[in-house]
């Protein structure tokens, strides 16, 4: 099933992590002698031998990138600061492990709740089980969940690229100070929380009011209802008084 | 390719400056009637029709806005990072007004306190003067230059650069065209979309902001002749060179941003557009022709956007404190293949974006009256 995932083919390997970091000081390598040419080349844009190096190895230029985290210079770097930086690539597989699988169960159950839902739907039944409303109402976080863990999955785990194979995160990032970053976030917290605590009142507001026949609500509180109010299903609403 | 490099630049630069001026004549009107809320409409009645005069289609205008930055993040990737990093907290701030818009315009009609009302009043107030004042001060800052340089690996860094260097006296200047002439737009708008005393309102408001706007613009191309520093590239230019801000010089010589239009004298038309469109349109205010006022307002937005980016070509965003490393129109686009196929995106969907919204504004024509309030309970 993963491997499916992964490999998009029944046959295909997916390696492991040891052959993974393997791989990638291979590239971490190959990267620092296109580092290397693009250096020669910004010098002498006329080097053919240095632009030929450069084209064979572009791909890998961001792996010797990596190395920044530890050194200026990616090509003073030792070896052992190489195998570092190969490890760097390796994600924390614990927390993708889960949140992918999360993510993923979540979708299963997503679909079988609305093959549920369009049963009870078709069979005109979608009111008559408490524990179904009750299910409907307390899985209402779910779907943000799947999508934070999502994120997680795309984000998290691609880390340390922002760029996958292009551009480490470290030198992705603007050169905004850190303070001015906390401003704006904690601002925007703050704004957004403001307008959370409004927008529940409203919210409060308008469900006191709830869904009657006529919505006897003055003026403006009106006008989100069909003139002449909501015609209720009698068979399914079988107790409600009219006018209420 | 039946376009070259240089080609698709230019076009490119063109565009970001027909999208700037679609959102100062779309967008402009709306931030202009908000501003006018408190000073055209005097009770709840009246604030309701100005705000439904625009409620229908601000938020299609600010979308040219949103297509702004997207066409500076796609076509000018260098221009996008350096202007969204350089200007951080203004950019913060505009949003924070920029919000205010949306949840005023729908949470206002909710409840019919009047504290509750005169709150939201104030919020679409400041979602219409500060990003109104904080887009001139951009302006401003782009003629000044920003301080901020590329490195070799092309990652741009600032200098200090706080949200009230950004406040100088020349940015100001520059912020108070953007808001008179966006008052005048929005003054003139009102007084096509209302009758009777909010019609009579706007109509003297927008005289009074159509001759503002023509001498605060005019003090500015005078502060642009000889107070502010202009930028030459003293490098040879290779407009098909590679889009890389730190291959050139640049010299800062007074008043250099005035000789664009002593090479190209036909460039003078975008400044006398400005000034003319302003004064016209306040004479068609004071002989009651709205319409007419309508076109030579949007006529003036369009000559005093466009009089500073010509007075830049070829410089995009120079930078006051590395100007070797300002950004052009020849060193900080996307590759050809990017620019060519967003061409033909822009081909197809700008005519379809251009008939849609003719057919919105054929739709909602004709004025918002007090009545309407009672009988449509669908407005705000």
């Amino acid at each position: 099933m993963l491997g499916l995932i992964a490999t998009r083919s029944v046959g295909g390997i997916v390696p492991g992590i040891f052959d993974l970091v393997e791989h990638a000081e291979a590239r971490v390598r190959s990267g620092l002698v296109a580092y290397e040419a693009l250096l020669t080349l910004r010098e002498n844009p006329e080097d053919r031998q240095a632009r030929a190096a450069l084209e064979a190895r572009q791909g890998d230029i961001g792996y010797a990138l990596l190395l920044r985290r530890y050194i200026e210079n990616p090509l003073d770097a030792t070896d052992e600061q190489i195998t570092q930086a190969a490890w760097d690539t390796v994600p924390d597989v614990p927390v993708l492990f889960w949140s992918f699988r999360i993510m993923v169960g979540l979708g299963f159950f997503f679909i079988a709740y609305f093959a549920l839902a369009f049963y009870l739907s078709i069979r005109r039944r979608l009111d008559r089980h408490r524990w179904f409303l009750w299910l409907s109402l307390l899985i209402l976080p779910l779907p943000w969940i799947a999508a934070e863990l999502g994120w997680i999955v795309a984000e998290y785990g691609r880390q340390p690229w922002i760029i996958e194979g292009v551009l480490p995160t470290f030198l992705g990032a603007s050169t905004v100070s850190a303070g001015n970053v906390w401003l704006t976030l904690s601002g925007f917290v703050l704004f957004y929380t403001v307008l959370l605590v409004v927008d529940l009142i409203l919210m409060v507001k308008y469900i006191r009011i709830g869904p009657t026949e006529q919505w006897l609500v003055p003026d403006i509180a009106s006008r989100q209802a069909p003139p002449g109010g909501v015609e209720l299903d009698r068979e399914l609403h079988p107790h409600a008084r009219p006018g209420e | 390719m039946p376009l070259d490099y240089e080609a698709l630049r230019v076009i490119w630069w063109g565009l970001l400056g027909v999208l700037l001026i679609g959102f100062a004549i779309f967008d402009g009107f709306d931030l202009g009637v908000a501003m006018l809320l408190h000073f055209v409409g005097r009770n709840d009645r009246e604030r309701r029709v100005l705000i439904n005069a625009i409620g229908p289609v601000w938020e299609g205008n600010q979308v040219w806005f949103i297509l702004g930055g997207g066409a500076a993040f796609a076509a000018w990737p260098p221009l996008y990072a350096a202007s969204f990093s350089g200007f951080y907290l203004a950019m913060f701030v505009v949003l924070l007004a920029l919000i205010l818009r949306p949840v005023g315009f729908k949470f206002r009609s909710k409840m019919g306190d009047p504290r509750w009302r005169s709150l939201w009043d104030w919020a679409l107030f400041i979602g219409g003067a500060v990003p109104a004042l904080i887009f001139g001060v951009a302006f401003g800052n782009l003629l000044l230059g920003v301080p901020f340089y590329y490195d070799a690996e092309l990652r741009p860094f600032f200098y200090g650069g706080g949200f009230l260097d950004l406040l100088s006296p020349f940015a100001l200047l520059c912020g108070l065209v953007s808001v008179a002439m966006l008052v005048m737009h929005g003054a003139v708008y009102t007084a096509i979309k209302t009758a009777g005393v909010l019609e009579e309102r706007a109509r003297r408001i927008g005289i009074a902001a159509g001759l503002a706007t023509f001498a605060l613009f005019g003090l500015g191309g005078f502060a642009v002749a000889n107070w502010v520093n202009g930028y030459v590239v003293t490098s040879p230019i290779d407009p098909l060179g590679p889009s890389n801000p730190t291959l050139k010089t640049v010299a800062v010589e007074p008043g250099a941003w005035l000789n664009n239009y002593e090479t190209y004298p036909w460039m003078i038309v975008a400044p006398i557009l400005g000034l003319a469109g302003a004064l016209a349109a306040a004479a068609l205010l004071h002989v009651r022709r709205h319409g007419a006022a309508f076109i030579v307002s949007a006529a003036s937005l369009t000559g005093i956007v466009t009089t500073p980016g010509l007075a830049m070509f070829p410089f995009i965003l120079p930078s006051s404190r590395a100007p070797d490393t300002s950004l052009t129109v020849w060193d900080a686009s996307s590759s050809p293949a990017t620019l060519l196929i967003m061409l033909i995106a822009v081909i197809i969907f700008m005519p379809i974006v251009l008939a849609y919204t003719a057919w919105v504004y054929r739709v909602l024509r004709g004025q918002v009256l007090p009545e309407h309030l009672d009988e449509d309970k669908h407005l705000y």
